[in-house]
């Protein structure tokens, strides 16, 4: 990341550029004096400008008017990121947005902001904790109510307050040990034993409660996914259409002509899922059909929810295999073809637990089905949402290591006489709590951050 | 002959230890201090060591300071503290004979030829042709000059309303030396600090007390002394403790306090809490420990530690005699508090040289510190580098990460106190390496630096061969577990048999053994006469060893981040860090994160909003 050490002034979009529209922000930041960019505009900008205040006028080139635009000047440290920054409000035509971003680079000095680059300058300058950048990206890239609504707690430090909390009562009992050590004299033995042992519960409730938070789940709930597996033939494709209404997969009745998978996003209630269509489930000779099994198999592992389809005229050695797998829902296709219900009998002999499942024909033209089919999805997702879970994997992954710590140290202090020792297993967890807070901040957590933001954030 | 190559100012715990180490380099060496008061003698506690104090004895014994010999010559009740919580901890520490000590240090001194005792009262001090010129009765000349001069820095005395000037009871204070210094910066708070009163000994009831007798397998502080000797007769000490009614006295008579009604101003230490101090502190709280100590074999009072106070004499008989034991004693000298002046330790660098004024150092009380223990430390780096710097020698310095004396002398000099400075293990981030089992190795390469050859460089020298030959004799010498030696170390349960063959090493960092006994049947089963100390050496570093080298590794992690520059201007001025931080921030000025974290009362929240910027 080359703009960690760069600190000249920068210019993005900071607005959609991939289509025209009628208007576009477009943000300079990091400039010395506001001055500098006085001859593009036709506003005399070495006269009284007040910061935060909105200016119209027009930006001119060699006498010759480029747009009509308002402008909003952020004296540093009182802006965003806490350098000067000058926001253009201009026409949204994505020509006019490159041409004047190219004037300012080309005769004003600027470069183009790489990908989170002003936040990046805002976490420098101390206007943003580690923690309320990661909220920013949460927040700027949520796919549900939810997260979005997370994103703004981090944003807003509660999450950093409860870490902060955390710390403090962690304090407190690495205290309680330090009191044992030099001051037993003082405070007596059974009083520092005392001590001792309240603060650490004390400090492992408060900590259970946030590990609760981030029950280790196979999925991710910032961008959960849906995956439609099968054998060959069974409807996966039809139904990826079905939900997305349009042609996407490619429908036939060869088996096997969905090699890798396909996704699209689907949206239910607001919340974004990514809906997966696999390969069919088949020992191949085709090299390329049987990567997307392998990859098929990885992709129920991972998911947030996952169907199978069932068409129970085609049933093939695979079944069996198939039916080890961990599904949320199964669904019976074909139900339209005459002796269905016989067919379906005999599966179910077979399988037992496939008893229960009703069957689905998507070619009924009444979406009863689907309107119940998406409610299942939802009120899974609702559900685990409403146990508020830590979304960020750097937050989760912290916690649960720390959780790991906490158990040995748990264990070894019943067993371990020598406090020494013991405090110094005590310090592992301190470490763990100080990354959470965010006061070890090594390159790469950097990097995976700013790795996800768009240009001009 | 009124010329010397150095000038100690203060005849106290750090001066007699700096003249004493800086007259092994054969320079002309002189003391002066207030008449009447004897060499190293003991105003407050009479004890030696103690948690984190008893590693530092031991580090002054071995890079060849009085400390620990004087200690072992007075010391009339021993005791291990810490003595369950492991090693690393683990800390001894000797009630003194006051009068013994003091009499001891003079003799001691006495035999030296390099070391004249000047009994004045300094007035002036100039510095005249980069020469210091001290006057007393008569004037005396140095290039370099130690000032250790305690609490006599404008010191006042508090006992009730009634107040006196002096640096302790019956001696006037060295008031003159803060017009002297009048260039030298002192801290604008002064610290206070305090004693209890003194019991006759006759008059207590030890029947209603805890005894606590001298534990005889505590090993004497002196390398060279025979380990378990003792110098002179044992006496106990006696635990007592306060009660409702103690406490309800105290805090009846709030107003009375020149503590809490504004008579005195001075800063005293949190963790060295005078009996008010507690009363108001912990309302809820009414037994504290009082620890009822003997000043000396032939001196007539018993120190209550634990109850110090400046309140007015009436009230101190009174909570006195409200604890059990303590029904009819009566008080020979009353508790007092002392305000004093300090100077900023931050002008000092780290061989306590003071950075503007070269070639004066500063050592003890006056930096700040409170203990006997801390004051010889620096007292001994002070002598140490004014000795070596006339030489012109590299100086002596300490690392934190192998000494507490290291630790404290970097804490003083990076950082501002507001509070008296007293030593805890858990000022180090080392502490499971510096113990007092090894520090004789942790202070042989500093002391071999400093090029002498005296007996005790040679007892160092033999026992470091030694050492190492056992440790490799433990790496290599594997037992069986057919071995009735090797079944006589199983221990009860599953998990405690030894079911294989193993090092002595593997043997000695199994949990449930005694690293020490264990070692010593391995030797005796192999015929091997070895020293207790060596034993001891041995024994423990095994144990620790996979433990320190976790902790170095941990400990390079956070080098890496404390070596981090900071711009502390820049966060002094941030609007995400509190008012309270940034006064802080800018009264230090750090520039790295480590000296940032080093700041008492910086907030993780601050250290969070700088470390965002970590690359």
């Amino acid at each position: 990341m080359k703009f960690l050490y760069s600190d000249g002034p920068i210019i993005a979009c900071s607005t959609c550029t991939l289509a025209h529209a009628a208007m576009a922000v477009i943000r300079i930041s990091g400039f010395k004096k506001l001055s500098e960019f006085a001859p593009f505009f036709k506003k005399n900008l070495a006269g009284p400008i007040e910061p935060r205040r909105v200016y119209y006028t027009q930006l001119v080139l060699q006498g010759q008017i480029l747009d009509d635009l308002c402008f909003t000047y952020f004296e540093g440290p009182h802006s965003y990121n806490g350098e000067n920054i000058l926001e253009l409000s201009v026409h949204g035509n994505t020509l006019n947005i490159e041409r004047i971003i190219d004037l300012f680079i080309k005769e004003g000095g600027c470069t183009l902001a790489s990908p989170g680059e002003f936040t990046y300058r805002a976490l420098k300058n101390k206007k943003l904790t580690l923690s309320q950048v990661e909220g920013l990206d949460l927040f700027l890239n949520a796919n549900s109510g939810y997260a979005l609504d997370q994103g703004l707690s981090l944003l807003s430090g509660n999450l950093q307050e409860a870490y902060q909390e955390l710390f403090d009562l962690f304090l407190k009992h690495k205290a309680s040990l330090e009191l044992a050590i030099d001051f037993s004299d003082d405070v007596g033995e059974e009083a520092a034993k005392k001590h001792f042992d309240d603060s650490l519960t004390v400090f492992a409730n408060k900590f259970q409660a946030l590990v609760k938070r981030v029950q280790p789940m196979d999925h991710n709930l910032i961008q959960p996914e849906l995956v439609l597996a099968g054998l060959p033939n069974s409807g996966k494709s039809s139904l990826f259409n079905f939900l997305l209404s349009e042609e996407r997969a490619i429908v036939s009745n060869i088996a096997g002509t969905t090699r890798d998978y396909l996704t699209e996003t689907l949206l239910i209630e607001g919340v974004k899922y990514k809906l997966i269509d696999t390969a069919g489930i088949r020992e191949s000779e085709d090299t390329i059909e049987s990567e997307g099994i392998k990859r098929t198999k990885k992709k129920l592992k991972d998911s947030f929810y996952s169907i199978l389809l069932i068409n129970p005229f085609e049933i093939v050695e695979g079944f069996a295999e198939l039916m080890e797998q961990q599904f949320d829902l199964m669904l019976f296709t074909h139900a339209d073809l005459p002796d269905f219900e016989a067919e379906k009998a005999k599966l179910v002999s077979l399988y037992p637990s496939l008893g229960s499942i009703g069957a689905v024909d998507l070619r009924n033209p009444s979406r009863d089905w689907e309107v119940e089919l998406l409610k299942l999805i939802n009120k899974k997702y609702l559900k685990e949402v409403s146990s508020k879970p830590i979304l960020l994997d750097r937050h989760k992954h912290l916690i649960l290591q720390a959780s790991q710590v906490l158990t040995n140290y748990q264990q070894l202090s019943t067993e371990e006489s020598d406090v020494a020792i013991l405090s110094q297993e005590l310090n592992a967890m301190g470490h763990c709590i100080s990354e959470l807070i965010g006061i070890v901040s090594p390159d790469q957590i950097l990097n995976s951050i700013f790795s996800n933001f768009c240009i001009g954030k | 002959m009124n010329n010397f190559d150095i000038i100690v100012v203060g005849g106290g715990h750090a001066g007699i230890e700096a003249a004493y180490i800086a007259s092994q380099f054969k320079l002309n060496i002189a003391i002066i201090t207030i008449p009447g008061i004897g060499l190293g003698s003991a105003p407050c506690n009479p004890s030696v060591g103690g948690v984190g104090k008893g590693q530092v004895v031991r580090e002054i014994d071995a890079l060849g300071g009085l400390m620990g010999i004087l200690a072992d010559k007075a010391g009339i009740q021993y005791r291990t503290l810490n003595d369950s919580k492991g090693f690393a901890v683990q800390s001894s520490r000797v009630q003194i004979d006051k009068e013994r000590y003091s009499l001891e240090a003079e003799a001691l001194i006495a035999t030296i030829p390099n070391i004249t005792v000047l009994r004045e009262k300094v007035t002036t001090i100039e510095h005249v042709d980069g020469l210091y010129r001290i006057t007393g009765i008569n004037t005396y000349s140095a290039p370099k000059v130690i000032m250790t001069v305690g609490t006599f820095l404008n010191g006042k005395l508090h006992t009730g309303s009634e107040q006196s000037y002096g640096g302790r009871v019956g001696c006037e204070p060295s008031k003159g030396l803060t017009d002297i210094f009048s260039s030298i910066k002192t801290r604008p708070q002064r610290f206070k600090t305090g004693t209890p009163p003194r019991l006759a000994k006759t008059s207590i009831n030890y029947e209603k007390l805890e005894e606590q007798p001298s534990d005889s397998t505590v090993r004497n502080f002196h390398c060279l002394h025979l380990p378990f000797e003792r110098h002179v007769q044992q006496a106990s000490c006696y635990l007592a403790h306060t009660n409702e009614e103690t406490m309800s006295v105290i805090r009846a008579n709030k107003e009375k306090s020149p503590m809490f009604n504004g008579q005195i101003q001075g800063v005293g230490a949190r963790y060295c809490p005078s009996i008010e101090d507690k009363a108001f502190r912990y309302p809820d709280k009414n037994i504290h420990h009082v620890f009822i100590e003997p000043e000396g074999l032939e001196i007539d009072t018993m120190y209550p530690s634990g109850i110090s106070s400046s309140l007015p004499k009436e009230v101190q008989e009174q909570y006195v005699r409200s604890i059990s034991g303590l029904e009819n004693a009566e008080i020979l000298v009353y508790g007092y508090a002392v305000e004093y002046d300090v100077i900023d330790t931050t002008d000092l660098n780290l061989t306590l040289e003071h950075t503007e004024l070269s070639g004066l150092y500063f050592a003890g009380q006056v930096n700040g510190t409170s203990g006997y223990e801390e004051a010889a430390g620096q007292g001994l780096i002070a002598g140490a580098n004014a000795a070596l710097a006339i030489l012109e020698r590299n100086p002596l310095i300490l690392s934190r990460h192998e000494s507490y004396i290291g630790v404290m002398i970097e804490d003083l000099t990076s950082n501002t106190r507001d509070e008296p400075y007293r030593l805890f293990t858990a000022r180090s981030e080392n502490r499971l390496f510096i113990r007092e089992d090894n520090s004789l190795l942790r202070m042989r390469p500093y002391r071999s630096s400093l090029g002498l050859s005296l007996p005790l460089d040679q007892y160092q020298e033999n026992f470091l061969t030694q050492y190492e030959d056992l440790m490799n004799f433990c790496d290599e010498t594997m037992i069986s577990e057919k071995s009735p030696l090797m079944q006589q170390f199983s221990g009860e349960g599953e998990q405690r048999q030894l079911v294989r063959r193993m090092s002595v090493t593997e043997l000695l960092k199994q949990a449930w053994l005694n690293p020490i006994t264990t070692l010593i049947e391995v030797f005796s089963h192999f015929g091997l006469q070895v020293s207790y100390d060596l034993v001891r050496s041995v024994a423990i570093s095994k144990k620790y060893d996979g433990y320190i080298k976790r902790s170095e590794d941990q400990f390079e992690k956070l080098k890496k981040m404390d070596g981090m520059k900071i711009d502390w201007q820049q966060i002094a001025s941030s609007s995400n860090v509190s008012f309270e931080c940034k006064q802080r921030i800018a009264r230090i000025k750090p520039d790295t994160f480590g000296q940032l974290k080093l700041i008492e009362g910086i907030r993780p929240a601050t250290l969070a909003v700088v470390a965002a910027k970590a690359l």
